[in-house]
């Protein structure tokens, strides 16, 4: 081969290697420089007090949907103004993506050593951005007792190794939501909803037998713990984590497998694409009369608070002993470790918590009893359901590093019980392996 | 001296496509080489520290259960994609070339879902699939095809076609158009010369026309299989790589294991993997295009 062949050689190679590099695949590749290790570990300046010399801007991340849209992106300008003018010499420069976006776009800035001063952060992700050291302790910069005023399960969430290292922001359940309409239709009483997975069986079963509605909106969701709002009316947890961090999978138990059977005795009566189907097209769905009944969020409001069709209730309990309980995450707000300025900017998290911005800043329930009480939905009655089920609201997995992980391995197998045919012992065995197999590397 | 003077050309002709060569090293090998570098790093947004993990990476994603699987969807999607779309597109341009009347219309509406947003055709699509309110099965029940719900995207067993159906829609467009142009100079003599001499349209098809679009489909080739390799947008807002990993694909499941398990090194790994395999699918296509170039004497 000839100089020239082997520089048109060499050129093609690099085109199809620079092509590939653009696409999909490559994309990850071009993920910012990892993170000095020392540099996240590196401890926080002290606190100031004093003015700064110079002109100190500090950025806040966010999704637009709240930071950059009406009727919410007023209240985070008034925010700012607020800590502009009790912080001379700190700025504030608000910064969002849409929430799609946002969740990767905030993992590539934790990636790259390069996150926001303040930021929201989603509970499942705050283990992992605790332990890589990248969040503010906050307890070294806000007085004893500030954390009491939230709620104790919302402020769970944001502790780790014992250290609060976020400050919660918001907090939200899923409720029964079902269409009286359909369920008169069905022969159902319209004021009675199911109280139980039994009880939700045959009211589901019945309707769709009745009626030309499907009985129950499974959400499945993409890759989440499917129907997870009902696995949270049992006593269930697919995960022990021990004093010492261990964990260990109980999915083994009789809720669990309770649950799958659920599941498939409720299968003829959800309309099938629920493999594909996530919560927003479910609400929007139960808002055109498709489901008898559905488990929903607050999203469902949007689309049927014209209406008077509907009925708002707990979420059907594995049996009739078992407690109340509901899928339950939200939000909190957190401080880079490496921020200049960390004491203006755990100011600036806390304004954004307050009482009097919390609930003027989002659409979901602010993180406090306090924030509650001056919010909307204290004095609207189409959210006194959310307020009374909201204490019993959790998530189904103990605070891990790997609960993006888990949360696939369920989704995967709770799939392959519902439309790959696989047993429930199977299952369960497979999720337990599974399981194991993430929390061991 | 005149041998002084011809080496002198020669690099002259070589210094002419350094600056191309060098701004591709550097904007486009960079990350390749960066990307390259980090496969072999245990590099997770849980863990503060950044250590050396040999090829722990490229063990963990080959002997990953899910691996076999989305190499196979991978290989599917690209394969029928583009051999889909090759046809279809060609035929269509051909058709169109032939074509009296209305060319320049049907070149227009031909060429419209390629002008769609990728994301914006997959929210389409999915909403039309929709087993109980999109239009698909709504029309497909009221023409008597079927009388139930078909599971365009909940059914594993047809996720994928499904997937690759609405990238047949989105991406042929471009086939279309680059035949579409090729075929403006087409050997008009030759063909004209067939014709004469008794020689049918397959005849021409296979004897002219084909060998003259050739080089053009070997470059469309090469772009629309690392194209449609690489494709993430489609698959993952029309179903995430689901239902059961039935559409997950290497882009996928690559951007799954940086951005929803928050591990960069495995992701990287995955992502050489990747090249190596686009790598291999454009062999054949590169060889025709060398030997193209051949029979021109530019090699």
């Amino acid at each position: 081969m000839n100089l020239k062949k082997l520089l048109a050689l060499l050129l093609a190679l690099v085109l199809v290697a620079g092509l590939a590099a653009c696409g999909g695949g490559g994309e990850t590749a071009t993920t910012p420089a990892p993170a000095d290790p020392g540099e996240t570990g590196t401890p926080a300046p002290a606190p100031q007090d004093d003015p700064p010399a110079q002109i100190i801007t500090l950025t806040y991340y966010g999704f637009s949907e709240w930071t950059d849209s009406d009727p919410f992106r007023a209240v985070y300008e008034e925010a700012v103004a607020k800590f502009e003018a009790e912080n001379p010499g700190y700025r504030i420069e608000l910064q969002s993506d849409p929430w799609g976006d946002w969740e990767m776009q905030y993992r590539a800035m934790f990636a790259a050593g390069n996150p926001a001063d303040i930021f929201i952060v989603n509970n499942p992700d705050f283990p992992v951005f605790a332990n890589s050291g990248a969040l503010l302790n906050l307890d070294d910069f806000v007085e004893p007792g500030y954390f009491n005023q939230f709620f104790p399960g919302v402020l769970d969430f944001y502790t780790w190794q014992g250290n609060t290292m976020a400050i919660p922001f918001t907090t939200d359940c899923r409720i029964l939501w079902w269409n009286r309409d359909i369920f008169e239709e069905a022969g159902l009483d319209p004021d009675v909803p199911p109280a139980t997975w039994d009880e939700l069986i045959a009211f589901a079963n019945q309707i769709t037998e009745n009626t030309g509605s499907h009985g129950f909106g499974m959400d499945l969701g993409l890759t989440e713990f499917p129907a997870q709002a009902l696995f949270n009316a049992s006593t269930g947890s697919v995960l022990d984590v021990a004093a010492d961090g261990s964990i260990t999978p109980t999915v083994d138990t009789p809720e669990f497998r309770a649950y799958l059977q659920m599941l498939l005795d409720l299968q003829p009566t959800f309309q099938p694409d629920f493999a594909v189907t996530n919560h927003h097209d479910v609400a929007r769905l139960f808002a055109a009369g498709q489901f008898g009944m559905i488990i929903g969020n607050t999203l469902v409001e949007t689309d049927v608070y014209d209406h008077d069709f509907w009925g708002q209730g707990f979420v059907p309990r594995m049996n009739a002993t078992a407690p109340h309980g509901s899928f339950g995450g939200g939000f909190g707000i957190a401080v880079s470790a490496n921020t200049a300025a960390p004491e203006a900017a755990v100011r600036f998290a806390q304004i954004l918590t307050s009482a009097e911005f919390n609930s003027r800043l989002i659409s979901d329930f602010p993180a406090s009893e306090a924030g509650i009480a001056v919010s909307d939905f204290a004095a609207d009655p189409n959210f006194a359901v959310y307020l009374e089920v909201l204490p019993h609201a959790r998530q189904a997995q103990p605070k891990t590093l790997f609960y993006a992980e888990i949360e696939a391995a369920i989704h995967e197998v709770v799939a392959a019980v519902l439309i790959g045919g696989m047993d429930i012992d199977t299952a369960v065995e497979e999720l337990t392996n599974r399981i194991t197999a993430v929390v061991n590397g | 001296m005149k041998g002084s003077l011809g080496s002198l050309r020669k690099l002259g002709v070589y210094l002419y496509v350094l600056p191309a060569a060098l701004i591709m090293l550097v904007m486009l090998g960079y990350p390749i080489i960066y990307n390259f570098v980090i496969s072999f790093f245990n590099w997770t947004l849980r863990d503060p520290e950044i250590t050396f993990h040999g090829f722990t990476n490229y063990i963990r994603v080959l002997t990953d259960h899910r691996f076999p699987m989305i190499v196979t969807n991978t290989v599917v999607w690209t394969v029928l994609g583009v051999v889909l779309q090759m046809v279809i597109g060609i035929a269509l341009a051909l058709f169109v070339d032939s074509m009296r009347r209305g060319k320049k219309y049907m070149r227009t509406i031909a060429l419209l879902p390629w002008l769609i947003p990728g994301v914006v055709t997959a929210l389409m699509w999915r909403f039309m699939f929709q087993a109980d309110v999109g239009i698909i099965n709504s029309v497909l029940m009221s023409i008597g095809v079927t009388d139930r719900n078909i599971l365009f995207l909940a059914d594993p067993n047809i996720s994928m076609f499904s997937v690759i159906f609405v990238n047949l829609w989105r991406a042929t467009p471009f086939w279309f158009l680059m035949i579409t142009a090729a075929l403006q100079s087409k050997p008009i003599d030759q063909i004209e010369a067939a014709t004469l001499d008794g020689a049918r349209y397959p005849t021409i098809l296979r004897h002219v026309l084909l060998p003259y679009l050739s080089p053009v489909i070997a470059t469309t080739g090469v772009l629309t299989t690392i194209w449609t390799l690489n494709y993430f947008d489609l698959i993952w807002v029309m179903t995430r790589g689901g239902p059961l990993d039935s559409t997950s694909t290497l882009p996928v499941y690559t951007f799954r294991l940086a951005f929803e398990f928050n591990d960069f090194g495995r992701s990287a790994a995955l992502a050489v993997v990747s090249l190596i395999l686009v790598s291999i699918m454009c062999i054949p296509y590169i060889i025709k295009i060398f030997s193209n170039l051949k029979e021109r004497g530019a090699l």
